[in-house]
């Protein structure tokens, strides 16, 4: 693995979207990163943490998105490049500092990069974040290969530094994890001591205090700073086009659905009647730009990645230009040539394209698509469904939540959150999770839940949420649920570390990005100091855990249960084995009354599989982890679990 | 004539509808079920359609014909079941003076134990916060110690199940005497527990859910414990809740009736129809007990008991012989109305 930050100007290198991410922000000479991990967007932050010990930049992974942007905005006033990365949701979260921001105005360069999640591919949303760029009126960049991704960021600082804004690059998931060719370029050394200056005239942008206020005067601001955006971005060459002089159809584009519309282009030979204009720009749109376009062509397509963000601001300016005396016939997501949900790509592009021009196209073969179905839905391919992984702390957890819901038999049930313990509404968690939103939010609901037993509300209300979760918005939730009296019990599944997106630390562990030297806040001191009771058990510990977590439940107050062990991937269990499991044949009665195969149909360890023959379960040995859960639930003591050697 | 009332062809929809007995038949043979304070409950989904628990759920559409036949090798005319013999009974003059009651069942299995018919009584005592609790009486102490009336449920099968005793007497409620017939008749494949030696019935109307009638009791103490309570006999019925500092305090019955289990409402069987003996109150003389014999086990017991001064038996009154045929037929026709 070659290290970003040594790369020689010139040098290319094939490298991930959010490697190039990182390289421009290294390039820039930023000297402050702050963000919060979540995909696609974790492995900019994680890639600027390695290499902190050469390039010295302070990297962390803050308690939240609005924490994040917060420490980074400090930075930005006291004179030091900065960038804030998140994933779409975190700008939900950091919204409310931004629009704020956005007012008061920033100093040194201050960037945020959004990643976003088109169809989903590990959300629990497609939430666009490029219409919080329009909303807060900050100007929005949206790279479209690899190379731009890496010099975007340095565009972006020198126009955060000529606005004196934040401006907000947008990346999705096929820029931010697929790779190409990137070039490097020199490193910039910004070298300004930080300071902040705070005792200048109030309206100083340099010098006086950073705030909103006075409101109207610097909404004004705003106002015209997009203006001088808009004028900036005019002769850009980042915005560009490719095709004919004047096209039959034009297709307006950013992002990676550029790459996508060539390649449709290209596979449908329309090169001389299509052409593609390339924005980088997006908010705002450069209007004059869009105005020379509108004389080239009769007809536009707009291709971009889900909602018709580009497309209603190109509509706005063509309503708008009273000059234009022509009729142009557009197509999109409104015409419906373009869906309005889920992820565009080249087939999306070559569909509508041939639909527009009248041409018979087919990209697939017939014979073959036939065979994927059949394949698909005969019983030759086994079910895939989503589970947690071998040895996962969390499929015991929900092994004994489960039990207590149902033996508590109130039809209780988990307000679920956001981590890999999300997949608890699947057969895999016993589907025991009955609402999943943003993150915190399981304990948000069940407090509101909690509180309807003054109308006879009954059932009883459990939420889960993950060690990272509960830093980063648990708290406040469990707060105002011990002050306004609700009735709940708040499960912290607490496997040390923000598993999902690849053990970053959080504030309950001893390292920080960078190093190892942070101070640890211990969940149960917090959740203790808010007043909830609060109760430590490790979900390997079977019968404790059956015995304890009912009892605990049936409390009629607000309970913690802090279900902590490592999950099995972490560093400090991965390889390791705590046991060898065998199964005893004798013993196992397999599909027979009194059993019928619980350990490989409802346990669903995928180390554990149904040899079809024998009709008995076998264990894969290659799978498994030896976290010896499954020998705790057999119930005729089938499954033998030996003390595993490490050495 | 005994004819199906239970609507149910699976333990799950028993379940689910809230027609579980309580019995504890279905619990401890395999990990999909467990037991809370009041019923089976359903822990994981089971896609096994003829399970052992559906097999033994007394809920569960029962083909009495059939089973009485196995059972007892002939169908019975008379709606309270097979009878061999019918008594007025009590406690024997061995017992004297210290059991001043009728006592019949406890002078039954005492003679059991004593006689080494059996090495242990699966029954059910009153446990922490009035919750029955199902165990084994070894001695006759234990017997004489657990002879509180119970009024709710008590998941005496689950014990039954898990213990693997081989040599026990059991006595309990009709639902779950219904339960130990149909896992005597059960097919070879199927996991089944010992058999009891004797099988001793009590009579029974309706039973309370234990974990409300616990609630319930519960408000009744102020710092006071309670000793025992009786239901009344006769029109007008009161329950009367004896303290250990020996005051009283009586209740409507109607204050207990809204916790009778949902599956007592749809139960044909008042006197335990598939037992060795069943046992219950003589409407017309609240000093002795009915005694039913159905099986000659059980009156080869009885006669023995006798010989050996445990047990007084006496003719049977014809009017007490109506009124609980009477009572048995309208047990049956309640529910078809």
């Amino acid at each position: 693995m070659y290290s970003i930050s040594e790369m020689k100007p010139f040098e290319k290198k094939l490298m991930m979207g959010n490697f190039a991410f990182a390289r421009g922000i290294i390039e820039s000479g930023a000297s402050f990163a702050a963000g919060y991990p979540g995909t696609p967007s974790s492995e900019i932050i994680e890639t600027l943490a390695q290499n902190s010990s050469k390039t010295g930049m302070y990297v962390e992974w803050s308690i939240n998105e609005k924490t994040a942007l917060e420490t980074a905005a400090a930075a930005s006033f006291a004179n030091q490049r900065s960038v804030c990365v998140m994933k779409q949701n975190g700008v939900n979260v950091a919204s409310d500092f931004l629009l704020h921001l956005s007012y008061s105005g920033t100093r040194k360069g201050l960037i945020l990069i959004v990643c976003d999640d088109p169809g989903a591919l590990s959300s629990v949303n497609e939430g666009e974040s490029r219409h919080f760029a329009k909303m807060l009126e900050i100007p929005l960049l949206e790279p479209s290969d690899f190379q731009e991704a890496k010099d975007i960021v340095k565009e972006a600082f020198e126009l955060s530094e000529k606005l004196k804004s934040i401006v907000m690059i947008r990346s999705v998931t096929r820029l931010s994890h697929a790779s190409g060719i990137v070039e490097a370029n020199e490193i910039l050394k910004q070298k300004n001591p930080p300071y902040f200056h705070h005792s200048g005239f109030i309206l100083d942008p340099e010098t006086g205090p950073v705030m909103s206020t006075p409101v109207t005067y610097r909404h004004q601001l705003m106002v015209k700073r997009m203006e001088e955006c808009r004028s900036f971005f005019k002769n850009s060459s980042l915005n560009r086009y490719f095709g004919p002089d004047n096209p039959e159809l034009l297709i307006i584009t950013s992002s990676v659905d550029f790459l996508y519309s060539m390649e449709a282009v290209k596979e449908l030979n329309l090169e001389k009647k299509a052409g593609v204009l390339k924005l980088v720009l997006t908010n705002p749109l450069p209007e004059e730009l869009i105005n020379e376009y509108f004389l080239k062509t009769d007809s536009i397509l707009f291709t971009e990645q889900v909602l018709p963000f580009i497309e209603e601001g190109v509509k706005n300016i063509y309503a708008d230009n009273f000059k234009l005396d022509k009729k142009i016939k557009f197509y999109g997501k409104k015409s419906g040539h373009i869906p309005n949900t889920g992820e565009t790509d080249t087939n999306i592009i070559i569909n509508a394209l041939s639909k527009i021009f009248g041409i018979e196209y087919s990209n697939s073969d017939e014979e073959y698509d036939k065979k994927v179905i059949e394949t698909a839905f005969s019983n030759v391919t086994p079910g895939r469904e989503m589970t947690f992984c071998p040895g996962c702390p969390h499929r015991a957890s929900y092994f004994h939540l489960n039990n207590a819901i149902k033996l508590d038999s109130k039809d209780g049930f988990i307000c679920g959150d956001i981590g890999c313990y999300t997949l608890g509404m699947l057969p895999s968690g016993y589907s025991t999770l009955k609402t999943i939103h943003s993150m915190g939010s399981g304990t948000g609901i069940a407090s509101g839940f909690g509180v309807l037993k003054k109308y006879g509300f009954d059932q009883t209300v459990l939420s889960v949420c993950g060690d990272s979760t509960f830093f980063h918005s648990g708290i406040a939730p469990l707060i105002n649920a011990v002050h306004n009296k609700s009735r709940l019990t708040m499960v912290i599944l607490d496997n040390s570390g923000t598993a999902m997106t690849g053990f970053q630390p959080h504030p309950g562990e001893k390292n920080t990005a960078c190093g190892i030297n942070g101070t640890p806040v211990m969940i149960e001191e917090i959740t203790k100091a808010c007043g909830a009771k609060t109760h430590i058990l490790d979900p390997f510990n079977y019968k404790k855990c059956q015995e304890k977590i009912p009892e605990i439940i049936a409390q009629d107050n607000v309970n913690v249960i802090i279900l902590r062990h490592p999950c099995a991937l972490s560093p400090q269990r991965k390889n390791k084995k705590y046991f060898e499991i065998e199964i005893d044949y004798e013993k196992c009665v397999g599909d027979n009354c009194g059993c019928f195969n619980f350990c490989t149909k409802i346990f669903k360890c995928p180390a554990l599989f149904l040899n079809p023959s024998t009709k008995k379960p076998e264990i894969d040995k290659t799978l498994c982890a030896g976290c010896g859960f499954c020998a705790d639930i057999c119930y005729h003591n089938a499954i033998i679990k030996k003390a595993a050697d490490n050495e | 004539m005994n004819t199906i009332l239970e609507q149910y062809e699976s333990s799950k929809d028993v379940i689910l509808n809230n027609y579980c007995s309580g019995c504890g038949a279905c619990i401890n043979t395999c990990p999909y079920r467990k037991l809370n304070k009041n019923s089976a409950v359903i822990i994981f989904e089971c896609s096994e359609n003829h399970g052992r628990c559906d097999m033994v759920c007394p809920a569960v559409k029962t083909d009495h014909e059939n089973l009485q036949k196995k059972i007892f090798k002939s169908l019975s005319p008379n709606p309270m079941g097979n009878i061999i013999k019918i008594y007025k009974s009590r406690a024997g003059t061995r017992f004297q003076p210290n059991l001043t009651e009728k006592k019949t069942v406890t002078a039954l299995n005492c003679f059991i134990l004593n006689s080494g018919i059996s090495k242990k009584i699966l029954m059910t005592k009153t446990g922490r916060d009035f919750l029955p609790e199902p165990f084994f009486a070894e001695t006759e102490e234990e017997i004489i110690n657990s002879g509180k009336t119970i009024h709710s449920t008590s998941p005496i099968l689950s014990v039954l199940n898990l213990s693997g005793e081989k040599s026990y007497s059991f006595t309990g409620l009709p639902c779950q005497i219904l339960s130990l017939a149909k896992t005597e008749v059960l097919e070879k494949k199927y996991l089944k527990p010992f058999l009891p030696d004797i099988k001793i019935s009590l009579f029974c109307t309706w039973a309370l859910y234990p974990q409300q009638y616990s609630d319930y009791l519960q408000t009744k103490l102020e710092n006071n414990d309670l000793k025992a309570c009786q239901i009344t006999s006769g029109k007008d019925k009161k329950i009367i809740f004896e303290f250990m500092d020996n005051s009283k305090k009586q209740e409507n019955l109607d204050e207990i009736k809204k916790f009778i289990r949902k599956s007592c409402t749809v139960c044909t069987d008042l006197t335990g129809e598939y037992s060795d003996i069943s046992v219950g109150d003589l409407e017309t003389d609240n000093s002795f007990n009915t005694l039913i014999i159905r099986t000659v086990k059980g009156l080869e017991l009885v006669k023995k008991a006798v010989e050996k001064n445990y047990l007084e038996i006496f003719p049977y009154p014809k009017e007490a012989q109506l009124m609980l045929e009477t009572a048995s037929t309208n047990k049956k026709k309640k529910i078809f109305s």
